[in-house]
């Protein structure tokens, strides 16, 4: 057990402070900028590089190329897709590439540029001599990427999940302070993912969505691996709190399997290209917020809340009314002056 | 048990973890004597459009045309043409439609229509539950929808379920019922309107089929009672020009209509139709209308950064998979071995249940993906937490067999606990809708399974796998145990 993380134990406060100041500055940040859109979901500019349906067939991945080459000389921002087919039959299909630049980007010069190398390698004695290309200008403003009621019905489901993982851990570890713990942790996993990602303005798609669910299960699972151990610990030890707290982080779990998810995301970032990138950024903070919050946060939020619970049991407890079959009971077990001289 | 049996039993696990290993993941390739291609069950699934791409269209207002349109003119043709503004792409018709005024700024009728259409068009898009999606207006006057090509049914292909969607929701106008191409007569009153005579309309399944159903109001009754009493065939759904429902009387029961499509009674398909009408009452967009849409003006795109996104995230998972298998058997020695049959074993029932419990349902996405790697690095987890109690259990000076027992009852609950969490999380998420309520089934088929590989069939393995170890050296073998000889345990 590492000296940070029994340091981090009784120290909640602090904790707290960084979360809710990062959480804080996600907010203003939030609802001022909102995420920050890959260029394929929010108002776009777009150049159009049309061209015949041979050049389509046989050497659209070359001019590909040379558009690319073109456009990176440029340092602009972009997103390129597509080969338009017609419909289903590929032999029908002229070819297409649609470049997507951010709305407040200046793509005149992109397109000056773009048709000045085409004219290049179609003009006379030259790779495609003869074939025709033609570039177009456009702008698009998104008008829907979600379905109605997305938005509003994904947070009810994850107020949800906190209020079915409540309960579930009140009826099973009979204590409404780990209960409380629990849920407080999953809303802070999906919120702090969603923060630190706004915060950071990782370039998101709707995608960010399942990111956020996922941070969710995540929390839960080092939430519930890290309270069940230490419950544990603390019904079988006598009297160390403290003991059964640093013995109970599931630090090992969640580190390795934090670290075993990490590796999995990155790896499938690399081999499946650009696509997964940004989608594996976002994924690593929520793996990252979970890991913090199973190893670091939830044992010190639960500490105070523990003793707090514990004071108030052995202050029932003290005054607990016993019957008079077990008064009479205890004051057999307890030797008397006359018993202990018999 | 024996260790016969145990042999036996291994064997027959084995060798029934290959075949389904290779029914869900051998790479494709061509049946020898056949025209037919070997797929693998993974390369059968549905896949969202960041992963297989999709399809789009332009929907073009009558009157407005294209750059590429306008290009291929003659010059007398592009006389009739303006430009719709600097850098723009579009051109108005100003010779047979009103869309610019004489100084050749666009009216506000037309501007009016024009934002009227599009808010219908992207409600009627929102409604159909893609799990993605893009409603854009381009340069001002046209529009461009995008839908994934991942909604593969029974009865359709992806591409004939895009067409569909497509090209039903570009139709513009209000509804109304004629009866073979003759109004009804409660609508040739202009202060009547399609909402005054329908009440309802909504999709309902019976008997693995789906019906469109539609509910009518006591004016919509006289509607279908004057159609039931002439000699009309046909009582037709006209949204705009555009007839998109016919029916006769065999449908009509009391002020209610159900009617199964002839050409497909899926549920997708007819929801399609279900959206249209009730946009068409609910926000009639009149004065304007889309240029009717053909199949070979539907296109296709590849996934946005490469076809083979798909392929390369499978061999991403391969790999994490092969890496965890090898740690385990190298830290857990054979219990490593049980941990792989488990890996297998989820990977193989989550693989199938995402293939096959589709039906355009569930297509594959990132949080698909994301959703599986969160499962399968949990069942390894948990398995080798299983496997430090049971070495914590030996270390207190217990025999193999009883810290065996020990090691699984103490880390039952912690399993329990984690998985019934999850659960929880899953139903939780079935609120959400499209592409949330999808990732929830997902997440559903993983966290089962992996409850299923942790709680049930890993112990299973273990069982028959520890049976075929007779010795206690073999015992401390099989968990890579080191301790003096006990002569107790003998």
């Amino acid at each position: 057990m590492s000296k940070c993380v029994k340091k981090s134990i009784k120290n909640v406060t602090f904790l707290s402070v960084i979360v809710f100041i990062v959480l804080a500055a996600a907010i203003v940040i939030g609802a001022i900028f909102g995420f920050n859109k890959s260029a394929t979901v929010t108002d776009a500019k777009t150049l159009t590089v049309s061209m015949d349906s041979y050049v389509y067939q046989t050497k659209l991945d070359d001019v590909k190329d040379e558009c690319d080459a073109c456009l990176k000389g440029l340092d602009v921002n972009y997103v390129s897709y597509g080969e338009k087919t017609s419909g289903n039959d590929v032999s029908l299909g002229e070819g297409e590439i649609v470049y997507s630049f951010d709305k407040g980007t200046d793509i005149s010069i992109a397109k000056a540029a773009l048709e000045y190398r085409l004219a290049e390698i179609s003009a006379d004695g030259a790779a495609y001599d003869g074939f025709y290309f033609s570039v177009k200008s456009g702008t698009e403003e998104v008008t829907a990427t979600l379905a109605s009621g997305y938005v509003l019905r994904s947070v009810i489901a994850g107020l949800v999940f906190a209020v079915l993982a409540l309960i579930y851990s009140w009826i099973r570890f009979r204590r409404l302070g780990i209960a409380g713990v629990v849920a407080i942790s999953i809303v802070l996993g999906m919120g702090l993912t969603a923060g630190i990602i706004a915060l950071t303005r990782i370039v998101v798609t709707e995608a960010v969505s399942y990111v956020i669910a996922g941070a969710g299960l995540l929390t839960a699972i080092g939430t519930m691996l890290t309270l069940g151990k230490i419950y544990s610990n603390c019904k079988s030890a006598e009297g160390d709190l403290t003991e059964s707290f640093e013995s109970g982080v599931a630090c090992k779990e969640i580190a390795t399997g934090s670290v075993a998810l990490a590796v999995a995301v990155v790896f499938a970032a690399i081999l499946a290209g650009t696509a997964m990138a940004w989608f594996a950024t976002a994924a690593l903070v929520a793996i990252a917020v979970s890991a913090f919050l199973g190893i670091y946060y939830v044992p010190a939020l639960y500490w105070p809340v523990r003793k707090l619970e514990d004071k108030r049991i052995d202050a029932k407890a003290k005054y607990k009314y016993r019957g008079a079959e077990k008064s009479s009971k205890a004051s057999e077990e307890t030797p008397t002056e006359e018993s202990v001289q018999d | 048990m024996g260790k016969k049996k145990s042999v036996v039993l291994m064997t027959l696990l084995t060798i029934v973890i290959v075949v389904l290993c290779a029914i869900t993941a051998f790479p494709t390739f061509a049946i020898p004597g056949t025209v037919k291609k070997w797929q693998p069950a993974v390369m059968q699934i549905d896949a969202g459009m960041d992963i297989s791409g999709g399809y789009y269209a332009y929907y073009y207002p009558e009157g407005v045309i294209p750059e590429t349109e306008y290009d291929a003119m003659s010059a007398e043709q592009k006389a009739d043409y303006v430009s719709a503004g600097e850098g723009s792409s579009l051109y108005f018709n100003v010779k047979d439609y009103d869309i610019v005024d004489l100084e050749n700024n666009v009216t506000e009728e037309f501007q009016a229509s024009f934002d009227a259409a599009v808010e219908a068009v992207t409600n009627r898009f929102q409604a159909k539950d893609y799990a993605e999606f893009r409603v854009a207006v381009v340069d001002g006057y046209s529009m461009k929808v995008t839908v994934p090509a991942s909604e593969v049914t029974t009865q359709m292909t992806a591409f004939q379920n895009a067409a569909h969607a497509i090209g039903m929701f570009s139709y513009l106008g209000k509804l109304t019922l004629t009866m073979d191409g003759e109004m009804v007569s409660v609508l040739k009153d202009a202060d009547v309107t399609a909402s005054d005579l329908i009440s309802s309309v909504k999709v309902k399944d019976k008997y693995d089929n789906t019906m469109l159903k539609i509910g009518f109001t006591s004016k919509g009754r006289e509607a279908l009672d004057e159609f039931t009493a002439s000699e009309a065939k046909n009582l037709e759904f006209k949204v705009g020009d555009v007839t998109v429902l016919t029916i006769t009387a065999d449908h009509i029961s009391g002020s209610t209509v159900e009617y199964y499509m002839a050409t497909n009674t899926e549920r997708r398909y007819v929801e399609t139709f279900a959206i249209l009408l009730k946009s068409a009452i609910n926000e009639p967009v009149e004065d304007i209308t889309f240029k009717s849409i053909s199949e070979s003006e539907i296109l296709h795109f590849e996934p946005i950064f490469g076809k083979n996104t798909l392929l390369m995230l499978y061999v991403a998972i391969l790999a994490v998979m092969v890496a965890l298998i090898a740690f385990a058997i190298v830290t857990m020695n054979k219990f490593g071995v049980v941990n792989m049959y488990v890996t297998l074993s989820y990977f193989i029932i989550t693989a199938l249940c995402y293939v096959f419990i589709s039906g355009g349902v569930l297509p594959l996405t990132f949080g698909g993906v994301f959703t599986f790697l969160i499962g399968l690095v949990l069942v390894n987890v948990l398995h080798a937490r299983t496997y430090k109690a049971i070495k914590a259990e030996f270390a207190k000076g217990r025999t193999v067999e009883s810290s065996v027992k020990d090691g699984y009852k103490k880390t039952i609950m912690g399993v329990i606990d984690v998985y019934s969490v999850l659960l929880l999380g899953a139903l939780a998420m079935l609120i959400g809708v499209a592409g949330m309520h999808m990732l929830a089934i997902q997440a559903l088929i993983c966290i089962i399974t992996g409850a299923f590989c942790n709680l049930a069939w890993g112990r299973a393995i273990n069982y028959v796998f520890f049976s075929t170890c007779k010795s206690i050296s073999s015992k401390y073998k099989y968990f890579r145990f080191v301790r003096e000889e006990d002569d107790d345990d003998e």
